[in-house]
């Protein structure tokens, strides 16, 4: 079941389109992760699925229900990419006040339950005007929380916390998910996205650049696989049938005694080259492969 | 109601409202403990009503400046501040409009009731009418300050502008009253035109509350968070 669906969503500002025609579906129980550099419309996509701004055009759906819902609302939980809270009240108060208009009634023990879980299980009773901002930050996860929604949006929810709080949250993350729930976030943190992601999409100037599984999306940007093995050294009688089969394998190769560098163009070379070696009685000892990296494949977009 | 039960309560814990009460009530007391006396020297007939009265005049001459300066960021404190964009994705904005009305209505609904009660005391009749023709003029006044906060987004402004129209609104309406220039026909839209008389016209100001309640909504559903 598609959780998310929207079609060609489009929000201008002025005269300017921020995000231009946008089809995205998420499934039940994924975790999915937003990508793009600042000023690419992330945010302003997230506020547009979570009622924040309202689209110029398009559509969307959430939970089989097309939005603006107001039954919809209360089985979705969101952290903005801004968090204000109310100066004068405490963090129990402020989840119960949020949990009510969500419709749902929570008891403290059960605030301080969800406070425990982001880290501030110790300063629940503290009022929020003397909140540091990774506590508000943790604050807006638990309002997220508090009524356990089906749906969650985290718009960048590590950034700006201590590695600590962030191991935390990422935990919490990934807790969630064991839990059934669906993630759409956002970071920049892309070692964060390829731990806890089970697909991303990359959105640049406004546009969905690239969508996929992680592993499809390196795959994408791999024309090349670099193959570097450790062996032992050829026999000599097979020296040169093995060099011969090497070369018509690839142009690019780099040889030594115990080693070998080859250029290859399809993963099914690798288990090729492996039988080969096993069939000459050459013993292979490491096989490195050299991919894209995530980051490599973000900055490629 | 979550969100009325916040708006009613916050009002209550500012200093600022704490002062307007007590002004209420020490005025409204003063206006019903010196009726009585002033009744025979001034030659006012149906001396019950003048207790009510009393407590419809200080809400027609400061009743906008009292509503005004301490709602006019009813709405635009947290779409400045940002808090609204919590509320914007748990909840309707026709929802969030209305607990914000209420609970603010509520607020001064109390305080004049109080402040009605105490007019009991002395008048020790009960005016109906007059009373709702009260609730009226509070329910307009508490509209217009909720349209304005919508329509000005910042809340220093509104600040600056609700202080100078609660202090300015209540001449202006007997000055357009007494006036039969061109821009008489603004009568219409002051509440007070439909409250001279001792009739029901005063309804009408019901009416004009709802009409602004929904640009209100209108407004506020256009704009974003």
């Amino acid at each position: 079941m598609n959780v998310i669906e929207t079609r060609d969503i489009v929000k201008r500002f002025g005269k300017v389109d921020i995000v231009k025609g946008i089809n995205l579906k998420v499934e039940e129980g994924e975790v999915f992760g937003f990508l793009g550099r600042n000023g690419a419309g992330k945010s302003t996509f997230i506020n547009i699925l979570t009622g924040i701004l309202r689209p110029t055009s398009g559509s969307f759906s959430i939970l089989g229900e097309k939005v603006p819902n107001e039954e919809v609302k209360k089985r979705i939980g969101v952290l903005p990419d801004y968090t204000a809270f109310y100066h004068h009240m405490n963090a129990i108060a402020h989840l119960k006040y949020f949990a009510n208009i969500s419709g749902k009634k929570v008891t403290t023990a059960e605030c301080l339950r969800v406070l425990k879980w982001v880290g501030l299980g110790l300063d629940a009773n503290k009022r929020v005007g003397k909140y540091s901002f990774g506590m508000k930050k943790k604050l807006g996860i638990a309002q997220a929380i508090i009524h356990d929604p089906e749906v969650l949006f985290l718009d960048e929810p590590t950034s700006g916390l201590d590695v600590e709080s962030a191991i935390e949250i990422q935990q919490l993350i990934i807790k969630l998910k064991e839990m059934g729930k669906t993630i759409f976030l956002t970071s920049h943190n892309l070692y964060e996205v390829e731990k806890l992601c089970n697909r991303i999409g990359i959105m640049k100037d406004g546009k969905l650049q690239k969508l996929g599984t992680i592993a499809e999306l390196k795959a994408y940007y791999r024309s090349k696989l670099i193959v570097t093995m450790k062996h032992s050294i050829f026999p000599q009688d097979q020296e040169h049938t093995v060099i011969q089969w090497l070369n018509n394998m690839s142009e690019e190769i780099q040889r030594e005694d115990e080693k070998t560098i080859i250029t290859l163009e399809k993963e099914e070379q690798i288990a090729q080259i492996v039988r080969a070696f096993n069939q000459y009685k050459i013993d292979i000892f490491r096989i490195e492969v050299d991919e894209p990296s995530l980051e490599e494949v973000f900055l490629e977009g | 109601m979550a969100i009325t039960k916040k708006e009613f309560f916050q009002l209550f814990k500012s200093v600022k409202s704490i002062i307007m009460i007590v002004v209420l009530l020490v005025s409204s007391y003063y206006f019903a403990k010196y009726t009585e006396q002033l009744v025979p020297i001034l030659e006012l007939e149906q001396t019950s009503s003048w207790y009510a009265g009393g407590l419809l005049i200080i809400l027609l001459l400061f009743g906008p400046l009292f509503v005004m300066s301490l709602s006019h960021d009813v709405l635009n404190r947290e779409l400045s501040e940002r808090t609204m964009r919590f509320l914007v994705t748990k909840t309707s904005k026709a929802n969030i409009l209305f607990g914000k009305f209420l609970g603010v209505w509520i607020f001064w609904f109390v305080c004049f009731t109080v402040c009605y009660v105490i007019t009991l005391f002395y008048s020790k009749s009960f005016d109906g009418r007059l009373f709702l023709e009260t609730v009226s003029l509070l329910t307009y006044l508490v509209v217009i300050t909720l349209l304005l906060s919508s329509v000005i987004k910042s809340p220093q402004y509104t600040m600056f502008i609700g202080v100078i129209f609660g202090m300015a609104f209540s001449i202006f309406q007997m000055v357009i009253l007494e006036s039969t220039a061109w821009y008489s026909y603004l009568k219409y839209l002051m509440p007070l035109f439909y409250m001279q008389d001792e009739d029901f016209k005063f309804l009408i100001v019901f009416l004009q509350a709802a009409v602004m309640y929904s640009m209100t909504y209108f407004i506020f559903k256009r704009t974003d968070c």
